[in-house]
């Protein structure tokens, strides 16, 4: 059930996505763990505001993520729902 | 006695609002040594312990990425407090723990604020308090911050845990086969060599080998060199051998573990979850309107012109009755003192110089009610990602804006209150680049200058003169920080994720007290390094005073003017008050005298140690088009860059030139040979990028923490205007604009 892969920055306002992977840096990388955003995490786009910063939803919490950084989260299309607590069943696999 | 706790926690979390309600008042602001990082103290009293608390920074994770991150672990580290207090949100519990599980892993005592729960009750989220404190093992107590509700228990708690555990033992978390081998085996060599564990426990030295933690890793280096290398060395086999079996770094695998441990706790009965529909939250409903691709910014434009029309409107009055205060004090005293230099230090030196500073004070208060208000509210954070993208051109930060316009980004702010405002950037080299350029927008202080130069010279095109002048300070702070970026500033620019936090109406007790901490720290620091300085600028537009010789010479000639006059018309004169009609011939001696006065001030002038400068500048100055008077002027801008057009006034023998009644002087200006249309418009280039003033100065050393940019930005910025200004000049003149 793998969906096609896309950077997030290319996902349409509305759509719930799951992160496959942060194609980063090292410092890319510590800033979006610690904001809680790691391959497996589920969020939605809620909009794309001024010139390409998108606001995302991850549980309870949202999230304004430029353009160059959305560009380097890749993400897959997702058809469930985010549950309130930001709890997604994915971690499991990686844990 | 006396217990230190730190309060910890993520942004938003409601850290500083149990921070303002614990400490109330009794807060002190400063910052952490050589850094741009805030640091907040305050004391807490219960069941006569006194609780000397410490509010960190708040950050999201404790690595070595950001300056934040780094002074909170070192405080915790160097410092010792009996206790964390980490304040976790209860509405965002997974990704608050991330940061507890780091702080357990370091071994620190513990106490879980655990916050917001009611926000977490009305999203669906309920959470077993009890079972989260037994599988931690640290006491959880429910707090609402914004009401204090739980504060006594916590502080209880927090009290109970500095007195019975000094210690506890660091959590452990596995980290899967690859990376929990490993770690064996440095904490093996770590321990054996008694390497750094005096500060940091042995598996949290290994596990910062492994993400690469460079400040952990140059700590290493120092201590000792072999081990370190033997680490380095155990770090490089793992990473290899995780990148080509994984294709990913160590510290992605310990992100995940360390996430995965808090699943699983989740899972043990910690969260239930009710209703679990994505809704929609008032917040983002909000959003859809504010932060639209159209709306957003004319709504944007609208907020901030408010703020501005705000603190610079409403603050008028206190401002006014302020100077009127010291007016009268400067008067009270020029009447009850003897002429003398005393006095004239006292006005022009004190007076002048404590009032200048008072003067600000309500402009302080206003702003920074203004933009506690938008920073509480949760829209500042929406302002700073929508001008992120066009202020990340220049090295800057979305938030970069609002010190700007404070500083007078729209003609007739004050640079002052927009240093200060940079504290709500979070990043420090963004932080730095802006507050070094803030000074170049037209503060209220520098529009007589332009008033008296556009008045003089460019009569027909005010509006536009005002609207280019505008435009030139905006390119040109733009462009100089990116200058600075690329240069001495250099460094990432921090990658743009930004948490938007919901939309909450500001508690008033917050507003207040974010309000005064600020002022209060702005009157106590700045108020006595300024009256120094003050007192310094009088001293050097004063002395030497004019030799006895010269001094009798001009009270010959009064006595001369007086003694033409019959003895009727000077009593008249020497008794009139300030409203009362003279004579004609009372009139005229008056002119007479003035004009005797202000070529003995003029002669005084040349002679002092700011005169005898502009003079001695004049040999570089005149190719920017400047004469010794306007060197004196633009030294006593230093002081206040309203001064420039005062001191222009004594200069060319006008006396006291009221600043905002400057039409003779501009007549004057626009009929002295050597001043010419170009000549005024070089000026008006040096006035808006020279030194800022030195209130400014000041609040730039507190602000960066050093003086070293205190003083850069004196000498940088003279350059840059004077650069400009002479290149404007030649240009000008070659190409015929200056007759």
């Amino acid at each position: 059930m793998i969906n096609k892969m896309q950077h997030l920055s290319h996902v349409a306002p509305g759509k719930t996505v799951k992160i496959i992977s942060l194609a980063g840096g090292r410092g890319f990388h510590a800033r979006l763990v610690s904001m809680g955003l790691i391959p497996g995490s589920v969020i939605k786009v809620l909009s794309q505001a001024m010139m390409g910063t998108h606001i995302i939803a991850h549980g309870g919490c949202r999230l304004a993520i430029g353009r160059g950084m959305a560009h380097r989260i890749i993400v897959s299309e997702q058809q469930e729902i985010i549950t309130a607590g930001g709890l997604s069943d994915d971690h499991s696999q990686h844990a | 006695m006396e217990t230190t706790v730190a309060l910890a926690g993520n942004p938003n979390s409601g850290k500083t609002c149990l921070f303002n309600e614990l400490t109330g008042a009794r807060q002190h602001v400063g910052n952490y040594p050589g850094v741009t990082v805030e640091k907040k103290e305050g004391k807490f009293t219960r069941n006569g312990h006194t609780i000397h608390i410490v509010d960190l920074p708040g950050t999201y994770s404790l690595t070595a990425y950001s300056v934040e991150e780094v002074v909170a672990r070192d405080f915790l580290v160097n410092d010792r407090p009996g206790v964390v207090i980490d304040i976790v949100d209860a509405s965002n519990l997974e990704r608050n723990l991330y940061l507890t599980v780091q702080f357990l892993e370091m071994g620190f005592p513990m106490v879980i604020a655990l916050n917001m729960g009611d926000v977490a009750k009305k999203r669906g989220i309920d959470i077993d308090i009890e079972k989260l404190s037994i599988l931690l093992g640290v006491p959880v107590i429910p707090t609402i911050a914004r009401t204090g509700n739980g504060k006594e228990d916590l502080m209880d708690a927090a009290i109970r845990i500095a007195q019975e555990e000094k210690q506890r033992m660091p959590l452990i978390v596995s980290y899967g086969d690859d990376i929990d081998g490993a770690l064996i085996e440095m904490e093996e060599i770590i321990n054996t060599n008694v390497f750094l564990t005096g500060t940091y426990p042995a598996r949290w030295i290994a596990l910062k080998y492994l993400e690469g933690d460079e400040q952990i890793m140059s700590k290493g280096q120092k201590r000792n060199p072999g081990v370190s290398k033997q680490l380095e060395n155990i770090t490089g086999r793992v990473s290899d051998h995780l990148q080509k079996t994984l294709n990913i770094y160590p510290e992605a695998i310990i992100a995940d573990h360390r996430f995965g441990y808090i699943n699983a706790l989740a899972r043990q009965g910690v969260i239930t979850l009710r209703d679990s529909h994505d809704r929609l939250y008032t917040s983002d409903k909000i959003d859809k309107v504010v932060t639209n691709r159209f709306l957003g910014p004319i709504i944007m434009i609208g907020v901030l012109m408010g703020l501005y029309h705000f603190t610079f409107t409403y603050s008028e009055v206190p401002v006014g009755w302020l100077e009127s205060f010291f007016g009268w004090l400067g008067n009270a005293v020029s009447t009850h003192m003897p002429d003398g230099l005393l006095r004239s230090l006292v006005i022009s030196g004190i007076i002048d110089g404590v009032g200048g500073v008072l003067g600000f004070v309500p402009l302080i208060m206003f702003m920074f009610f203004g933009i506690a208000l938008l920073e509480d509210s949760g829209y500042l954070a929406r302002v700073a990602f929508m001008l992120d993208r066009v202020f990340r051109v220049f090295g800057l930060h979305g938030s970069s804006v609002m010190a700007y316009i404070v500083s007078g980004g729209i003609a007739g702010g004050c640079a002052v209150p927009g240093v200060m405002a940079t504290r709500t950037l979070k990043s420090p080299r963004e932080r730095l680049a802006t507050l070094l350029t803030a000074p170049f927008m037209n503060c209220g202080a520098k529009l007589p200058v332009f008033a008296l130069l556009i008045a003089a010279f460019f009569e027909k095109h005010e509006a536009m003169m005002m609207l280019v002048i505008t435009l030139i300070s905006w390119m040109g702070a733009l462009l100089i920080a990116k200058l600075l970026r690329s240069t001495i500033i250099k460094g990432e620019a921090m990658p743009f994720v930004m948490e938007l936090p919901p939309y909450r109406l500001p508690t008033f007790r917050g507003l207040a007290i974010h309000t005064w901490e600020r002022t209060w720290q702005y009157i106590k620091k700045a108020g006595t390094i300024i009256l120094a300085i003050s007192v310094i600028l009088w001293a050097m537009m004063t002395f030497p005073g004019l030799p006895d010789s010269q001094r009798q010479e001009f009270d010959k000639e009064r006595t001369a003017v007086m003694a033409a006059v019959n003895t009727d018309t000077v009593h008249e004169l020497e008794a009139a008050g300030d409203n009362v009609e003279l004579s004609l011939g009372a009139v005229e001696l008056r002119g007479h005298l003035a004009a005797i006065d202000s070529r003995e001030a003029d002669a005084g002038l040349r002679n002092s140690l700011a005169g005898r400068t502009g003079i001695a500048l004049e040999s570089v100055s005149k190719w920017a088009g400047f004469d010794w008077r306007t060197n004196i002027a633009l030294i006593g801008g230093f002081a206040a860059k309203e001064v420039v057009v005062s001191t222009l006034g004594t200069a060319y023998s006008l006396g006291d030139v009221d600043p905002e009644e400057s039409g003779s002087l501009s007549e004057m200006l626009s009929k002295t040979p050597g001043w010419s249309p170009l000549a005024a418009l070089s000026l008006i280039i040096f006035t808006i990028f020279y030194a800022p003033c030195f209130v400014t100065v000041v609040m730039i050393v507190r602000e960066s923490g050093s003086w070293k940019w205190g003083l850069f930005s004196m000498a940088f910025n003279t350059l840059v205007a004077f650069l400009s200004a002479v290149a404007v000049f030649q240009i000008g003149s070659v190409i015929g604009m200056g007759i």
